[in-house]
């Protein structure tokens, strides 16, 4: 197990620069999330990381070493790829037994390995079977123990649930989870889901074009995001961004003026967006009227799209209520639960943790 | 009764019908030479004489006779068997080498050689005839196993590297990136990880390949004039000049040659897994 030092990194496919000087500090035994939209970089930085990219300024380190330069197979590390990259020809215990062979590990040790690898994961009973033989869930495993077995400083997942079924991929995910608990590897983990991001993660990085928005833990990013970019992305559904323009003690969307921060006041007449998560609308006398357009009660709570002024705010209920379309109610945001961001820049106004932890400078 | 005539009807389906009949025609029009040799090669003479294209009133088995003691019939053979398996060994080594540089290797020009090695294909070897027999008798080539192997190889291996690249190229890049991580270079990639995924276009090539050198004509009379060097087919074809025109003979001959091409063809016909990639990635 090993930290592993990001620092300054860029990356350029010719003339056309991917990745713009990203530095990230991982932990020793931390499970780090990269995540972004497609094209973000995050794949191609875990890549870098791996020894598949060439790294082309910038330096990456494993533990207290520099590894720009080493091979993949110098950097002891393993990957377990989107598609799992499972050798067709060899059964489940030659795919686990290959990195080791090569290593030229004995093989009573390198059986001991895999019986214990195949048994963390449940996979025993199907070592000499093909991988055609095996399920997408099954196959994924394998790609894991294939991983373990070499015991690595770190481990680089790419987008490893992306091919399994919805139900497949919650129950992976608590699976590399406990996993990650029970080896304690320092694990790097590229996904564009952020639900993935937020259930897995002790630190998320959220990428975008190549450059770092913010990075923090999960329920940081959640509470307090840096930016609209950030606001927007974690979260489900979507955080609401309201245009409105900073007035006294409150802000005024649409006409009616909205509860804002306490420090609110320091930016009167600026113009801003105002955030409020679909979570923390909820109904009140004294709120601000809008319109019902859909109502999709999911059982465990109820998601309504509503119309305010020009523009659609998401609420989610967890209590039920008798929505109607077309009928007006009154909401407006639970406590001090709103977000601030400059209009023009999208960054959060106010004083913000990202200050105070300086890791976000990019 | 009437009910299973009716499925029996119903299971008659005319665009199937039509299909099996465009394919039926077809085998039959790549039969018919088959055909045309066994049947003829059970002739004898007097009898093909009047009977060109009907089967054997009496068939015999004299020129089969002929062609296994009258003839250096096996040494011929044994000269094809070293031409093909040689050409064939080589070329594959070759192409196999060539095939994955062209296909996972980043280099300079890649794109030229590959352009390059496929368009060789479209030479035909009979504009290469008079500059290689120059430098052939130059170099004292003429008549010997490595000279005609060399030759062969070299008109087999721009085909191969052309199949072997695209079939390389099918290979998804995680399994090679995968290998990579696990340890292995680029010779131990090839060999541990490729070539077996590769097996069905290996074994097409071998065949395809062997087949070209075995049936070849041109470069054997041209480039092996000495006798002890004759292969099957320039063997079989003296038949005619020698004992003038003895056409079943030259079948009979023509049953024997054909035989280890299908023989090979058959056994490995059935290593053609489908689905071998299946399973390696999703």
């Amino acid at each position: 197990m090993a930290q592993v030092a990001i620092r300054n990194v860029v990356k350029a496919f010719e003339a056309v620069r991917v990745i713009h000087g990203v530095s990230v500090d991982i932990a020793d035994g931390e499970f780090v999330v990269l995540v972004g939209p497609s094209g973000c970089g995050k794949s191609t930085l875990l890549r870098m990381v791996a020894g598949l990219e060439s790294v082309t300024s910038g330096a990456i380190a494993i533990g207290d070493k520099v590894v720009n330069h080493l091979s993949p197979a110098e950097r002891d590390i393993a990957m377990v790829f989107q598609n799992y990259a499972l050798y067709p020809h060899k059964t489940v215990r030659q795919n686990m037994a290959f990195a080791l062979k090569l290593r030229r590990i004995d093989k009573a040790e390198i059986n001991h390995r895999v019986a214990r690898a195949a048994e963390i994961l449940g996979l025993t009973p199907y070592l000499d079977r093909y991988p055609r033989q095996l399920s997408g869930g099954q196959r994924q495993r394998v790609a894991m123990g294939r991983a373990i077995v070499r015991n690595p400083q770190v481990f680089l997942f790419d987008e490893p649930l992306s091919n399994l079924d919805a139900k497949l991929r919650v129950q992976m995910r608590t699976e590399i989870k406990e996993l990650h608990q029970r080896l304690q590897t320092t694990t790097i983990y590229v996904t564009h889901d952020q639900v993935e991001a937020m259930t897995m993660a002790d630190k998320i990085v959220v990428l975008q074009e190549g450059r770092i928005e913010q990075i923090g833990a999960p329920l940081d990013l959640y509470d307090r995001p840096v930016n609209t970019f950030v606001a927007g992305f974690i979260g489900s559904p979507a955080m609401n961004m309201l245009d409105g323009v900073v007035d006294g003690v409150g802000v005024r969307v649409s006409g009616a003026l909205l509860p804002a921060p306490a420090d609110a006041h320091r930016n009167s007449g600026r113009r801003v967006v105002y955030g409020v998560r679909p979570e923390h609308l909820e109904l009140a006398d004294d709120g601000f009227e809008a319109r019902i357009a859909v109502v999709e009660p999911t059982g465990s709570e109820t998601m309504v799209f509503l119309r305010f002024g020009e523009a659609e705010i998401v609420a989610l209920f967890r209590e039920r209520h008798d929505f109607r379309p077309g009928a007006t109610i009154r909401i407006k945001p639970r406590g001090a639960n709103v977000h601030l961001f400059d209009a023009g820049s999208g960054a959060r106004l106010g004083v913000s943790r990202r200050s105070e932890e300086g890791a976000e400078a990019c | 009764m009437a009910g299973s005539e009716t499925g029996f009807l119903a299971r008659v389906r005319p665009d199937l019908a039509l299909k099996h009949g465009v394919l039926g025609v077809a085998v039959l029009i790549a039969l018919a030479p088959t055909v045309f040799m066994v049947l003829t090669s059970l002739k004898s003479e007097e009898e093909y004489t009047f009977n060109k294209v009907g089967p054997p009133a009496a068939p015999v088995l004299d020129h089969y006779r002929s062609v296994l003691f009258a003839s250096d019939f096996f040494a011929w053979m044994g000269n094809s068997l070293v031409l093909a398996a040689g050409a064939v060994a080589l070329s594959t080594a070759v192409s196999c080498l060539g095939a994955y540089a062209i296909a996972r290797m980043q280099f300079a020009g890649r794109g030229l050689l590959f352009s390059v090695s496929t368009s060789l294909m479209a030479v035909p070897p009979v504009v290469m005839i008079v500059p290689l027999f120059v430098l052939y008798a130059q170099l004292d080539l003429i008549s010997t196993y490595h000279g005609a192997i060399l030759i062969y190889a070299g008109l087999i291996t721009p085909f191969s590297v052309y199949l072997l690249t695209t079939f390389f190229r099918t290979i998804p890049r995680e399994l090679f990136e995968s290998a990579r991580i696990d340890g292995a270079g680029d010779l131990r990639i090839l060999v541990r990880i490729v070539l077996p995924l590769s097996l069905p276009a290996l074994l097409t090539l071998v065949v395809v390949n062997a087949l070209y050198v075995w049936n070849d004509l041109l470069i054997a009379i041209i480039f092996l004039q000495d006798d002890a060097k004759r292969t099957l087919m320039a063997g079989i074809s003296v038949f005619q000049g020698r004992y003038g025109d003895q056409i079943p003979l030259t079948m009979a001959g023509m049953v024997f040659a054909s035989a280890p091409m299908v023989i090979l063809y058959i056994a490995f016909q059935k290593h053609y897994i489908s689905g071998l990639m299946a399973g390696s990635i999703k």
